[in-house]
């Protein structure tokens, strides 16, 4: 073995994705840091292709071959997935010696299980308990299989403190809050223009963008933010909302042409356009309360949007419980419509208080979000982790990379 | 000198003895006999060389205080101005006189005259020269000259007189004018005070708001500081002193330029601190790395030599492995060879026995086939007689319908309800499947359960009788339905029954009950104590009951059986023998019966618990029944709790469900709804002061009053948890069982609002049994603002305002119309016809603001918000929903509304119909009691309609009144939701009733936008399902009938 060590990094999605980009950004954040880093991926795509530029990108069929031959130090599985259970045991037959193992948690994965599967606490208690079975979904995380590879994990890497809350005190753990894209970060003055003359939105319109699909999971949460522009637009605001994302679910069960009234449905869009739609923003918006789905999460959208330089509005929840309110964003007690409505009409006459927030939401994103920060917490973790993987579990002091 | 009075001597010359002394003596002596214009003549004030002439220093002394003249000529003439008030002609000869410029002349002449009167003695015989002037003439043309100046000076004295005149008049004029102009600026200056005040004050009321807007901004800003500076400190030390010092260089910059040089040297200090954090880190950074550097050889070392143990153990475990495996392989390879060969031998076996049995198959499905044609014609064959059936039924079903419709079907229609209710089932009346109103559930049970009994059957009978004597055919069918509605739906489901009724293990068989006191649930939690006054209770139910008790799944509980002094005989037995088989049960008897009260008190006082539960003697408590409670009370952090409860039959059998509201104190002073079971906290119960016997027969209802004045933590558990028997001559077999109670029921009604200062009188309602009505008893009443958004429509907005004028009865009423936009003509002069202040309301139509803006004109200390198509009906509405108002725990009151069929249109608002909200009972009769007197007693719901609502002024107003966001619908749900949330409870009362004709005037358009925003903001509280409307009644329907699915999803 060379000096640095072998790091694998599994993902459960392409590298497009969400979890995907946070796999790309801290996998090159950790090279720079001297590890020698290697992605897996369920599969290549060619449109994926521009996110591998610089990587070592192998997919699990290939890694599964490579790992008889050069088996990592440590292997750091991005959920506890279904897809990802069965990637460890996989690896682990192959391997010509046993790999450590660390799992990063980004979600509050049982809430997804029982919202997607229809399953109340009451069944999830009894499949946990093995007094029932479950066939779960690959993307999904099995209440048996996923606890039981966290119990075998080395160590637990996670986005927000929540998510380590209930796992035993020994556990070793790093808590890294993700990095911004620098494409976010350079200022474009002529986006605003741009974009309204693309849409059509006179000048004297307000623009609200989200970026981001809608699923089971925050349906209600998106809905909230279409009401309230709608809202504003009937009590005399003008006001659009610039979406992009595609819609898994229905917005609404009844009234969902009231909703989309007054916005622009780009539905999917290159990544690489995304700043310019950011920077055209008065407002960029995420929705939702502090419930169990967003206590657990951080969304992934959010450092880009601070770093942008654009006033963000979102609930005082993850993120925003680190976020002064009128400072460095533009915190609600829920980002509920109601709320949503009486921030959009409050703010529309203070032009200067939004960019005054924008620059200073770019600020704490610079202060606090960089890849940079997150490999350097997640790296100490990895060196400790490996520093204790030929010893009795538990003597690992735990790392903790996220500002406070 | 006497003969002189003071001040009346003008010109006074004084002429006696001529030294000094003299003179004085003269002056001094004659001075206050001169007038305020007197003048004083002095000779020989020119005499210097004579020892005894003092004259000279007299005139030198004296003329230094008073205007003078000096003649010098002769032996001198002085003239002395002593008055102080001269005249014009006096001052003109004084300014003369004194005068440089014209006295030398005149002293001149004077001097001159004196001469020629001196020598014209000794010249008068000598010839006067032509030549020479004559002094005579000369002196004459003097004379002249100063009789001329003399005049001269006369006329312009009287000039002067006349110009001092005008003067004096223009002074007066001016002086008027100045008053006037005085007058007028005092005016303007106290207008001007006014306005600068009002100003100042406006100023001020600005300058206050600026400030409090500063504050506000200055304590958000703070919290942010405060929560920056939070944030911050989690950082690393060294970022925090330099955004400390960069924030303190800020506050400097923005406030003190003095402090720029400190501000300067802190920046200093943090450049240094950053340059030194900077050193530190590049320190620590080589440190790392090379700590790095050293554990990386160290490991490659390490595992490099783990590697080349690993691989070769590996390849000795991979030689031993391929080995085992090639004799497994074998082994296996030698097996299957064997199985296959047997296989191979079964399966020809199989083979031939298969054929066998395709054969035998072959031939019993010809068989079947046969028998399938034959039943096939004999299906046919019922068919054709089911259609023959069929038609008959249809025939049958006209008849009935003509029958149905003629006259005589229609006049014996009372008698066939009873009749029929005596047939029916109770069980299958009470089943959830019978339609809502049209299934009876309690009253039948009633009317077959007292079938049971002659007694009750009399009694019944007795009752329909005394109607029908009373009222004639017409009141006994208003009885029946009065009593259908009382009874209608809220019975038991299914799965109701089926709980019910599944088999109760003997005692000593239960698991919990057979757990001894130390184990089993609620050992570690609070010790319940259960008392049940006891008094000649029928054995084998009494047994039940204390049964009941130790089947409970709550094992720290005890059971004070408490005996009033009972005659029967088993009684004292039963008791003891209970006492001894559990040491968590105690017997205590009375020595006299003292009655259900006193009982009661004996038990309360004996208990120990931290709750106390009350069982009546002859009823029965479900196994989960005082866990459930505890968990509740222990969950909300109450003080009471209290369970839904069934009725059962003399066998225990269930026939009844009465499913209760949350705590609804302003419908408990109407009507007993707590009822059982009932647990309280014991020290709740102690500073209460328990039971009062005066009040025996409704005793538990007085005590749930006064524990309801003493907290607000009430619980309901909504589950049927407690079994209420209905035995002969208890409340439970029939209301009017007990004579007496309704006034009872008035009287402790009448105590509690005194104590509570609700002003109202108490008395039973004359129709309903076990119901009361409250008066209003209004000692003020303020001001009432009646808002009305209204737009054209005249026939709606001229009823309305005309029955609100003609009909109520109230005397400081303030009306304010909101006019949408109204151009009829009619509507116009309708809304003249009445006082009324006019709003106009020109924004785009919003319900909402319409409604704000009429409370921002309005008056009114109480707000009415109403629909211009309502019309009142009952005069005294606004006194009774002022008087709910009166209790400050209520935010909103709203009436009864009627369509104008007469029937329910309005009875108060549920949470769920539709995912949203609806209004519950609607299209009930009039007179109907409802659920358990739900329409005919005010109760607590969860909203009221806005066609009607009622508000305190400062409660709007503090609530920001309704939300504008909300176009069309649903805002007066959203403001009442925020008064619950505010803990206010909402009222709707039918003592105060209107008709609503429910117009389109708003537009029939459904807005989604409302129904969208109702959800976003109140979606979980309407999932969570309406306190006030029971979870397993019908959402659908909304009259208390039962709904299957959700009875069965609560059990």
């Amino acid at each position: 073995m060379s000096g640095s060590p072998a790091i694998w990094i599994a993902s459960h999605g392409p590298l497009g994705c969400n979890s995907g980009l946070h796999v790309r950004a801290l996998a090159l954040a950790l090279a720079d840091e001297g590890f020698r880093v290697r992605v897996l991926l369920p599969e290549r795509r060619e449109e994926d292709a521009v996110f591998e530029e610089g990587l070592d990108v192998l997919d699990f069929g290939e890694a599964a071959k490579a790992v008889a031959q050069e088996p990592p130090e440590l292997l750091h599985l991005w959920t506890a997935r279904e897809r990802m259970v069965a990637l460890e045991r996989r690896l682990a037959q192959r391997s010509p010696r046993a790999i450590p193992h660390v799992v990063h948690l980004e979600d509050n994965e049982e809430l997804l299980l029982r919202q997607q599967m229809r399953l109340s606490a009451e069944a999830f208690a009894a499949v946990r308990r093995g007094e029932r079975a479950l066939e779960v979904p690959e993307h999904l995380t099995h209440p048996r299989h996923g606890f039981a590879m966290l119990e075998r994990s080395a160590g637990v890497t996670a986005l927000i403190e929540p998510l380590v809350e209930r796992l035993p005190a020994e556990t070793p753990r790093a808590v890294f809050l993700p990095g911004f894209d620098p494409a976010f970060a350079e200022p474009d003055p002529a986006a605003g223009d741009a974009v309204r003359e693309r849409l059509g939105i006179a000048p004297s319109t307000l623009i609200a963008v989200y970026t981001g699909n809608v699923h089971e999971s925050n349906v209600a949460e998106v809905r909230s933010l279409y009401l309230a522009v709608a809202l504003a637009n009937r009590m005399g605001l003008p006001m659009r909302l610039v979406r992009t994302g595609l819609d898994f679910v229905p917005l609404a069960e009844h009234g969902e042409d009231l909703l989309r009234a007054h916005a622009h449905e780009l539905g999917f869009v290159e990544r690489a356009l995304l700043p310019r739609l950011v920077h055209a923003a008065d407002f960029l918006v995420q929705p939702g309360r502090a419930d169990a789905w967003n206590r657990f999460r951080v969304p992934s959208k959010l450092p880009d949007f601070l770093v942008s330089g654009r006033p963000v509005v979102l609930p005082r929840v993850n993120l925003g419980e680190r976020l002064v309110d009128g400072v460095e964003a533009i915190v609600l007690g829920a980002a509920a419509a109601e709320d949503l409505l009486e921030c959009f009409l409050r703010s529309a006459e203070r032009p200067e208080e939004r960019r005054r927030i924008g620059e200073r939401g770019a600020a704490f994103a610079r202060r606090h979000l960089s890849w940079r920060s997150a490999a350097a917490a997640v790296g100490e973790f990895y060196r400790d982790v490996l520093g204790v993987a030929a010893t009795p579990r538990g003597a690992a002091a735990a790392v903790s990379g996220a500002p406070r | 000198m006497s003969r002189f009075e003071p001040g009346s001597i003008d010109l006074l010359h004084i002429d006696g003895f001529h030294t000094y002394e003299a003179v004085r003596h003269d002056f001094d002596s004659w001075r206050d006999r001169l007038s305020d214009r007197g003048v004083v003549l002095l000779h020989d004030v020119c005499v210097t060389d004579r020892a005894d002439f003092g004259v000279h220093r007299f005139w030198e002394e004296i003329r230094q205080s008073h205007p003078h003249a000096t003649f010098t000529h002769a032996h001198g003439l002085g003239v002395l101005f002593t008055g102080t008030k001269l005249g014009v002609l006096e001052r003109r000869v004084v300014e003369t006189l004194v005068s440089a410029e014209t006295f030398p002349a005149l002293a001149e002449s004077m001097a001159t005259l004196g001469r020629l009167l001196v020598a014209a003695p000794e010249s008068a015989s000598e010839a006067v020269s032509p030549e020479a002037p004559d002094p005579v003439s000369h002196l004459r043309g003097d004379l002249a000259a100063m009789a001329g100046m003399l005049g001269a000076m006369r006329e312009e004295a009287a000039t002067q007189e006349r110009r001092h005149r005008e003067q004096a008049e223009a002074i007066a004029s001016l002086r008027g004018e100045l008053a006037a102009a005085e007058t007028r600026r005092e005016h303007a200056d106290r207008a001007a005070e006014t306005s600068l005040r009002e100003e100042l004050e406006s100023a001020r009321r600005e300058r206050d708001r600026l400030q409090a807007e500063a504050l506000a901004e200055s304590n958000l800003a703070a919290a942010a500081e405060a929560r920056a500076v939070e944030a911050i400190a989690a950082a690393n030390a060294l970022r925090d002193e330099a955004e400390a010092l960069r924030e303190a260089r800020n506050a400097l910059e923005a406030g003190l330029a003095a402090a720029q040089l400190a501000a300067d040297l802190e920046r200093a200090r943090a450049v240094e601190a950053i340059a030194a954090a900077n050193a530190l880190r590049d320190e620590a950074e080589a440190l790392r790395e090379a700590r790095n550097a050293l554990e990386a050889g160290l490991a490659a070392a390490q595992l490099a030599a783990d590697l080349e143990r690993a691989r070769a153990v590996e390849a000795i475990e991979d030689r031993r492995r391929e080995a085992a495996d090639l004799r497994r392989n074998l082994r296996v390879a030698e097996q299957r060879s064997g199985d296959l060969a047997e296989s191979l031998r079964e399966g020809s076996a199989r083979l031939g026995s298969l054929v066998e049995t395709c054969e035998r198959l072959r031939g019993e499905a010809a068989t079947e086939r046969a028998a399938c044609a034959g039943l096939r014609d004999a299906l046919d064959a019922r068919l054709r007689e089911r259609r023959s059936l069929e038609d008959r039924v249809s025939g049958l079903e006209s008849l009935v319908e003509a029958l149905r419709r003629s006259t005589s079907w229609r006049l014996t229609a009372p008698l066939r309800w009873i009749a029929c209710g005596f047939r029916r089932d109770p069980g299958e009346a009470n089943a959830a499947t019978a339609p809502a109103r049209s299934a009876k559930p309690s009253l039948w049970w009633s009317i077959a359960h007292r079938a049971r009994r002659p007694s009750t059957l009399l009694r019944s009978s007795r009752r329909a009788f005394e109607i029908l004597r009373r009222e004639g055919p017409r009141g006994v069918a208003r009885a029946i339905g009065l009593a259908r509605q009382t009874h209608a739906a809220g019975g038991l489901s299914t799965a109701d029954l089926r709980s019910l009724r599944r088999p109760r293990d003997p005692v000593s068989s239960a698991p919990k009950a057979s757990t001894p006191p130390e184990a089993g649930v609620g050992k570690a939690g609070p010790l319940v104590s259960i008392v049940v006054p006891v008094f000649d209770t029928p054995a084998a139910v009494l047994r039940e009951a204390i049964e009941s008790v130790r089947r409970q799944t709550w094992s720290n509980w005890e059971l004070l059986l408490v005996d009033d002094a009972s005659k029967a005989a088993p009684v004292a037995a039963i008791l003891a023998e209970a006492a001894s088989s559990d040491p968590r049960i105690r017997a205590l008897r009375r020595e006299t019966n003292g009655g259900i009260s006193a009982a009661t008190n004996d038990g309360l006082a004996a208990a120990s618990g931290t709750w106390v539960a009350f069982l009546d003697h002859d009823d029965l408590l479900e196994p989960e029944a005082i866990e459930a409670c505890v968990r509740s009370l222990e969950a909300a952090v109450g003080d009471v709790a209290y369970t839904d409860q069934v009725t059962v039959d003399a066998e225990g059998r269930p026939v009844w469900a009465f499913r209760k509201p949350s705590w609804s104190p302003a419908h408990l002073r109407h009507v007993m709804y707590v009822g059982h079971l009932l647990v309280v906290r014991r020290s709740l119960a102690i500073e209460a002061g328990g039971f009062r016997s005066e009040h025996d027969g409704v005793q538990d209802f007085e005590f749930m009053l006064r524990l309801g004045e003493r907290t607000d933590r009430v619980v309901h558990v909504p589950r049927l948890l407690y079994r209420w028997r209905a035995i002969e001559g208890s409340l439970a077999a029939a209301s009017d069982a007990k004579q007496g109670i309704s006034e009872k029921q008035a009287r402790a009604v009448q105590a509690h609002l005194e104590r509570v200062g609700i002003p109202g009188e108490a008395s039973p309602d004359p129709r309903r049994p076990h119901r009361c009505r409250i008066e209003p008893a209004l000692a003020t009443r303020p001001r009432v603002s009646i808002v009305i958004p209204t737009k054209d429509q005249p026939e709606h907005i001229r009823a309305c305002l005309d029955s609100i004028h003609e009909r109520t009865r109230w005397p400081d009423l303030e009306v304010v119309l909101v006019d949408t936009g109204t151009t009829d003509p009619q509507a116009l002069a309708a809304m003249r016809k009445h006082p009324a202040q006019i709003v106009a309301f020109d924004r785009p139509f919003n319900f909402s603001a319409a409604c704000n803006a009429g409370a921002a004109a309005a008056t009114g200390s109480i707000l009415v918000f109403l629909n211009n198509d309502t019309e009142v009906i009952t005069p005294e509405w606004l006194d009774h929903l002022v008087m709910h108002l009166v209790d400050e725990g209520v935010g909103a009151a709203g009436p009864l509304l009627f369509y104008p069929d007469g029937t329910v249109q309005h009875a108060g608002v549920v949470l769920g119909p539709r995912g949203t909200a609806d209004h519950v009972m609607r299209g009930f009769p009039a007179d109907a009691d409802g659920y358990a007197g739900s329409l005919s007693t005010p109760r607590e719901v969860s909203a009221v309609t806005g066609a009607c609502l009622a508000i305190r002024r400062e409660t709007f107003e503090r609530i920001g009144g309704f939300r504008e966001a909300f176009g069309t619908h649903y805002q007066d749900v959203d403001l009442c939701l925020r008064l619950r949330r505010a803990g206010l409870r909402i009222v709707c009362t039918p003592e105060a009733r209107l008709h609503h004709h429910e117009s389109p005037s708003r537009g029939s358009a459904y807005d989604f936008l409302d129904r969208l925003l109702l959800l976003d903001t109140w979606g979980d509280l309407i999932a969570a399902g309406d306190p006030y409307y029971p979870a397993a009644c019908s959402l659908e329907r909304l009259d208390y009938s039962v709904d299957p699915a959700r009875a069965e999803a609560i059990l």
